[in-house]
């Protein structure tokens, strides 16, 4: 049985939970004591009860999990792009991921706020480019045909942009594309994302 | 969706009138166990809390919040601070220090909405079945039962009695659907109080609470602080605190697009139905004490066609 150290308000635990659901892993999460003295967790592992192979981080686990499960999430004619669109979804970390927390727990206050939305706005603009170029050129992935893990790394801080108190008005490839994702099978929404309404 | 508001408004000249004399919650106590000082925000104001010799003291920033008088007091796992002279004392929430009742401190939500819209939306019964789907209502069951509301003249406090709801999941302990029975409290215009009255429970107390006390930030931007007072002494505290997170930030989306932010208090802009009888009952006590803050306020156009436009659905319904 898999396990996965889990949270459910963390982008990148929602990331591995995405790519579960829709490789239709059974899994069982376990969530930070919070009586614990402990921190929360702070990145996905994954571990199997049986087996001793654990696996840190979002990245990680998702390159991971493609290679053992379906390699459709990660194919090789499309793995220069992949890893380098997974080397960017790290970067939404301190600007979107930043922003989010804050705004979440409302319990931080950013001296540089205006500074990180400015870096935010930045990213999304090269993001929404990019994502038209893509549609042009009849790719539904962020660096492949079909998504692959690469969506699914960039999607909870790109989605979720409201909670960092950024808005995606102008970025309509990134909206559509943000859809795009909603509607796959086997979609699971997080906390602040609802799910996609199937007509 | 709107495009969020710049989060730091212009710092406010003076304090907000309405907000003066109210205990509002501005921390957790749980915030002083890894640290002696907490900064935060009430109403635009940078303020620090600093704790020493196990006594917190708080400062304003601001050289303008000079000339209030402050109180502080510990109560309930909270820090509430009064700017001004208190208009009544921090109301009783006895269940806290009952023997063997659970207390679970669920944390604290930002939210970009205005604090009054946060306390409508908690005692609002309609939205059950259609946000918290499978958990707090289901269809087709989504009528709300008639109910009671009153102003309790002697506390100054909004109490609705007889709510009843079929819910799935109505507590992290249930196991199948319950009508379960509700008594509402607003013992303050920034604090809420829910009891529930769970058929798990096992005798310690009539009813579980489920408290929501608001620090706002500023007029769209909230804290929310929640507490629950259980008689549940087998769930673990995690599976009780996720359950209460999932709630709430399924509320969370719907709050943050309302449109307006701000809560119409004398404009008919949105039309209640019976079912919202404890909200009318909220915003007519809050037009009574002259309520202006995170309330909205139409610009003499608007209000004009806001007028044709209830009169013209009033003719068109005859």
């Amino acid at each position: 049985m898999l396990q996965l150290h889990d949270d459910p308000m963390s982008t990148s635990c929602y990331s591995v939970r995405l790519l579960l659901n829709m490789l239709n892993l059974p899994y069982q999460p376990l969530y930070h004591d919070v009586e614990a003295d402990s921190d929360p967790v702070a990145r996905p592992r994954l571990e199997y009860a049986e087996q001793p192979v654990h696996v840190e981080g979002d990245i990680e686990i998702l390159k991971y999990l493609a290679l053992t499960y379906d390699i459709a999430w990660y194919p090789a004619e499309n793995r220069e792009a992949i890893d380098n669109w997974l080397a960017y979804a790290v970067t939404l970390q301190p600007t979107l991921g930043q922003l989010r927390q804050a705004a979440l727990a409302a319990d931080i206050f950013l001296d540089d706020e205006a500074e990180l939305k400015q870096q935010a706005y930045q990213q999304l603009k090269l993001v929404d480019a990019h994502l038209c170029r893509q549609m042009i050129l009849d790719q539904q992935g962020i660096a492949s045909k079909l998504p692959s893990i690469a969506d699914l790394a960039c999607f909870p801080l790109l989605a979720l942009a409201w909670d960092a108190g950024v808005a995606l008005d102008d970025y309509v490839y990134i909206r559509r594309w943000i859809n795009r994702i909603r509607h796959l099978p086997r979609f699971i929404p997080m906390p602040g994302l609802l799910a996609a309404r199937l007509e | 969706m709107l495009k969020p508001e710049p989060d730091q408004q212009a710092p406010a000249s003076s304090f907000p009138t309405c907000l003066l004399g109210e205990w509002i919650v501005v921390a957790s106590q749980r915030d002083f166990l890894k640290q002696d000082t907490v900064k935060t925000i009430l109403a635009s104001h940078a303020l620090s809390l600093h704790k020493h010799d196990n006594i917190i003291t708080v400062s304003f920033n601001a050289a303008v919040m000079q000339r209030y008088p402050l109180q502080l007091q510990e109560a309930y796992g909270f820090v509430w601070l009064c700017v001004g002279t208190p208009g009544k004392p921090l109301f009783r929430l006895d269940e806290y220090a009952i023997a063997g009742a659970r207390l679970v401190p669920c944390g604290a939500y930002g939210v970009r909405t205005s604090p009054l819209r946060g306390i409508e939306n908690f005692l609002d019964m309609a939205h059950f079945p259609y946000i918290h789907t499978g958990i707090l209502g289901a269809e087709p069951e989504t009528s709300v039962k008639p109910y009671k509301v009153e102003v309790r003249q002697d506390v100054d406090e909004i109490w609705a009695t007889e709510c009843f709801f079929t819910q799935p999941m109505a507590a992290p302990s249930s196991s199948q659907p319950q009508e379960t029975e509700y008594v509402y409290r607003v013992p303050s215009p920034l604090n809420a109080l829910l009891y529930k009255v769970n058929q798990a429970a096992q005798g310690i107390l009539a009813a579980d609470v489920v408290c929501l006390f608001i620090q706002p930030l500023g007029e769209e931007h909230i804290r929310a602080h929640l507490l629950m007072i259980l008689d549940d002494n087998h769930s673990s505290m995690t599976d009780m605190v996720l359950f209460q997170q999932k709630i709430f930030t399924q509320d969370k989306p719907v709050l943050e697009n309302h449109l307006p932010l701000r809560l119409p208090l004398k404009e008919r802009m949105e039309i209640p139905t019976r079912a919202d009888a404890l909200a009318t009952t909220y915003r007519k006590w809050l037009l009574e004490k002259d309520w202006q803050y995170g309330a909205y306020q139409a610009s003499p156009a608007e209000r004009d066609q806001h007028q044709s436009q209830s009169t013209q659905l009033y003719t068109s319904g005859a």
